[in-house]
């Protein structure tokens, strides 16, 4: 099972990755963080007023995570399930089987969004240390560990974009009702705050409950959440997708 | 000579009342089988049903004696299959799409892509996208990608549509070759006169029912298959209906 879901990861990312969509993304991360750092010194030098840079960098990684990553995920969600159904171009007759077929799209998104992650964190770090004259390592350290934790909630985001792409045979279709889902599970709570908690959108700023006083807790019902929210939305996108018939 | 495909009982039903009914066949190595009926007879289901590609609501399919339910990537590793046009990823280029395939097949080496569409004759486009390809390059890269894995079996849906007198003869010498190196085909098409040069083997369908299966011998020496295929449909010539992009 390994090896097959292996090639097929690897098949998924250079499809993904020759997209001209995809590699915009990428280019994105890397000149994002650049270009914000750049806008936040200016703002600095002008109007006299100083940014703590932990600030800039925790508010690049905020941005990307809250935004583009999940504009990322549903996009190559809808592209391979969505698209690739309308295509006639999801199933082939190829000693694969369907479970790894659907983990290995998953995971390729995955591992095309922490991909993001790295570069954006490299590319702001960079930047910030460019831009201050000094590296604080403190502050390095303290983003690298918001990065790797990012992709926990960014994995419920995919298993949600992937189970709803399940139920759309266009990819536009499809990405469509998932940015139009994500817009309600993210504004719902504005109107409904009792709501706060409920939908996955809620947990991508995960990150932050890392540093200061951490509250063990919190986190470890938090991570039940996620974990709950990925495993009910990958185990219903599975049941579709194993029924499908080209 | 060992059976290499054994389908028995097969059966798929559409919501619109189409699909194939109680379906067996068999094939022996060697065996070219050709495949004809009306369009929406239930061809490229039965062969969507062969690769596992659509799931039978009832019966058996065994290939090398490993039934295709149970153990499917044990079961379709052998077996190399063009079904339809658009498989292929129109953003990426023949040896793009070939590597993806090839790499299911640890055993064979980067070389066989260019073996195979070399076999064909489009190894110029290698590095081209397959969306600026033409009907007739497409339905080669289709080929090319059934025979990558050195299959021991071939399952090809209308695979001479849209190729030019060239591609025909190519196609032809391919079939003629590989079956006489004991590969079993699986063909269907509509082209009677193409199909009766190089399949050794028929199978009519209509209606989801095979109506004839057997040797090109059991035909007889004064007809054509043309001429069974009209007998069997009992002069009633098909008028396909809208849904029948839903069962062909």
């Amino acid at each position: 099972m390994r090896q097959a879901m292996m090639i097929n990861t690897m098949n998924e990312i250079e499809k993904l990755t020759a997209k001209p969509g995809v590699k915009l993304y990428f280019w994105l991360a890397a000149l994002g963080p650049v270009l914000m750092v750049f806008l936040a010194e200016k703002i600095q030098t002008n109007d006299m007023i100083t940014l703590p840079s932990l600030n800039i960098s925790f508010s690049i990684l905020h941005l990307f995570i809250m935004l583009v990553l999940p504009l990322f995920s549903f996009m190559a969600a809808a592209d391979l399930f969505a698209g690739e159904w309308d295509k006639g171009s999801l199933f082939h007759a190829r000693p694969v089987n369907r479970l790894e077929l659907f983990l290995s799209k998953n995971t390729a998104i995955g591992i095309l969004c922490f991909t993001q992650l790295v570069i954006i964190w490299l590319s702001g770090t960079i930047s910030i240390a460019v831009a201050e004259k000094e590296m604080i390592w403190s502050e390095v350290g303290s983003t690298l560990l918001s990065m790797f934790i990012s992709i926990i909630p960014l994995v419920a985001i995919i298993c949600f974009a992937s189970f709803l792409s399940q139920c759309f045979k266009h990819s536009a279709t499809a990405l469509s009702f998932m940015i139009f889902g994500y817009v309600i599970m993210a504004g719902l709570p504005f109107i409904f705050p009792q709501t706060t908690n409920l939908f996955p959108t809620a947990y991508l700023d995960w990150h932050l409950q890392w540093h200061g006083n951490v509250n063990i807790l919190w986190i470890s019902m938090s991570f039940i959440y996620l974990f709950s929210y990925s495993s009910l939305f990958f185990i219903s996108g599975y049941y579709i997708f194993k029924t499908k018939e080209l | 000579m060992g059976t290499v495909l054994e389908v028995t009982g097969i059966s798929k039903q559409y919501r619109n009342g189409r699909g194939i009914k109680d379906l067996h066949l068999s094939l022996e190595q060697g065996n070219v089988m050709g495949l004809i009926g009306p369009n929406g007879a239930g061809k490229t289901t039965l062969m969507k049903c062969i690769t596992g590609l659509v799931q039978p609501s009832g019966g058996r399919i065994t290939i090398f004696g490993k039934e295709i339910g149970r153990n499917y990537k044990e079961a379709i590793r052998p077996v190399g299959v063009y079904i339809g046009m658009g498989k292929m990823y129109p953003h990426l280029s023949p040896y793009q799409n070939l590597r993806m395939a090839l790499r299911f097949y640890p055993e064979l080496r980067d070389s066989r892509i260019d073996e195979v569409l070399e076999q064909v004759g489009i190894l110029q486009f290698k590095r081209d996208k397959v969306s600026s390809f033409s009907m007739g390059m497409n339905q080669r890269l289709g080929l090319a990608a059934a025979l990558l894995s050195k299959p021991n079996l071939v399952i090809l849906d209308e695979p001479a549509n849209g190729l030019d007198i060239d591609g025909m003869i190519l196609f032809r010498k391919i079939v003629e070759q590989l079956s006489s190196e004991g590969v079993t085909f699986l063909i269907s098409s509509h082209l009677t006169g193409e199909l009766e040069r190089i399949c050794s083997h028929f199978s009519i369908l209509i209606d989801g029912e095979l109506k004839f299966t057997g040797p090109k011998e059991g035909i007889g020496n004064s007809k054509s298959i043309e001429d069974l295929y009209v007998e069997k449909l009992g002069g009633k010539f098909y008028a396909p209906s809208n849904d029948d992009q839903y069962n062909e």
